[in-house]
């Protein structure tokens, strides 16, 4: 079926390149300009990648976020903070099945704050809460479907589990050095009210799935299409091994660099990715590559401005400390063990 | 009857609110809209996730924007 699918985006990707093709020519003959750039190599090669690389991806986007919904409805956050607050999994189980749970349930840095309140005060510790608050963003579906799509299941699944092995030991560690105190005060204070756990019905779950991809597709939809436009342009003209010098392993701060350039470009998995597998084809070695990738995703400015309302700054400035370290080892650790 | 939207201020949220109030003129029913935005007050309710709807304290949807119709049932009832 994948193959099927794959020769109908290929036919498609010809269709649409010849159709743009066309136009640029007539448009330049018009002008009076030289056509020549449209026989080359480059130019081919760039635009078959674009067409070819964004239906593939937004395709991919609509499948997977449809499904990744349909199951994330089964786990909202209110069940999630019941199964980790009863007592049952403390210590080391604790953390694994708060990054674990951290996939399936449904998150925004935007209600960072009301879970991180919540799960303090059902009584899960504060590492295992750093466990699901480090695991929730860093392994999401939209950098889950890019990595996937342009890269292969191998490298998907290779960012899966580092992202949870550092959301597990981050939060051990952070559990272990005892920093309760450098939580606000106030939120120890503030009672949570019972919420009655709404069971949706399928067709309730097929309709948020589907608003789900909708919501998904129109804000990522500009960051997708100007990544990849560049990713193509790169494929065309700039020639393999080209960044190897700077970029590559022989380079010691390289890993630590790319970690500082992702922290701003936050939450643009979508835009990041397709420029990312350039890099890559250039000479970025694949570890440097995936710690770029889990900056972009697990360390952002505007959530560190949110989660500073429940945390003092020494409590923030660890959990930051000890995200850029981790993310800056797992990196040379791939650099090592990766071909 | 009194209505509340619970949100921190994300762009679902005025949507919500928005939404509420068209339905109130359309249906003529007559009810307060209030905007909370108090996380102790969003928390105290059990919310983890905004746009929360409730209608005289009791919490009808959680997380999302409901649809028109369902707005309409939740007032009605």
């Amino acid at each position: 079926m994948f193959l099927a699918i794959d020769w109908v985006l290929n036919l498609i990707t010809h269709y649409l390149s010849y159709g743009l093709t066309t136009l640029i020519r007539w448009v330049l003959t018009l002008l009076g300009r030289n056509t020549s750039l449209l026989e080359s190599v480059q130019y081919k090669g760039a635009v078959d990648f674009f067409f070819y690389d964004t239906m593939k991806i937004f395709l991919m986007l609509s499948v997977i976020i449809f499904i990744v919904s349909i199951i994330r409805s089964f786990f909202p956050p209110e069940r999630t903070k019941k199964l980790l607050g009863e007592g049952k999994t403390r210590g080391f189980l604790g953390n694994i099945f708060a990054a674990l749970l951290g996939i399936v349930t449904p998150f925004c840095s935007c209600s960072a704050v009301p879970v991180f309140i919540g799960f303090i005060e059902a009584g899960v510790p504060l590492g295992v809460t750093f466990s699901f608050l480090i695991s929730s963003p860093m392994v999401n579906e939209v950098a889950l479907v890019m990595l996937w799509g342009l890269f292969g299941w191998k490298i998907a699944l290779l960012y899966i589990v580092a992202g949870l092995t550092i959301a597990i030991i981050a939060g051990m560690i952070i559990g272990k050095m005892h920093l309760e105190k450098y939580v606000e005060e106030y939120v120890y204070t503030i009672k949570m009210g019972d919420l009655e756990i709404i069971t949706p019905t399928w067709k309730q779950r097929f309709i948020d799935g589907w608003n789900y991809v909708l919501e998904i597709l129109i804000k990522i939809w500009p960051y997708v299409l100007i990544g990849i436009a560049i990713g193509a342009v790169m494929h065309g003209w700039a020639p393999a091994g080209l960044l190897a010098k700077y970029a590559g392993k022989d380079n010691p701060f390289a890993v630590f660099i790319a970690v500082l350039i992702g922290v701003p470009l936050y939450s643009n998995a979508a835009g990041t990715i397709p420029i990312v597998k350039e890099l890559t084809r250039l000479g970025m070695p694949m570890g440097t590559a995936l710690a770029f990738m889990m900056s972009v995703t697990a360390l952002s400015l505007p959530e560190m401005i949110i989660l500073r309302k429940v945390l003092k700054p020494r409590l923030l400035a660890v959990f930051v400390g000890i995200m850029t370290i981790s993310i800056v080892l797992i990196g040379y650790l791939f650099n090592i063990i990766l071909p | 009857m009194k209505i509340e939207i619970l949100g921190t201020g994300c762009s679902k949220c005025d949507k919500l609110q928005k939404l509420t109030e068209e339905i109130l003129k359309e249906t003529g029913i007559s009810a307060t809209v209030e905007k909370v935005s108090d996380m102790q007050k969003i928390i105290g309710y059990g919310v983890m996730k905004t746009p929360a709807f409730v209608v005289d304290s009791k919490v009808k949807a959680v997380g999302r924007v409901p649809s028109k119709d369902e707005i309409k049932k939740f007032i009605q009832d």
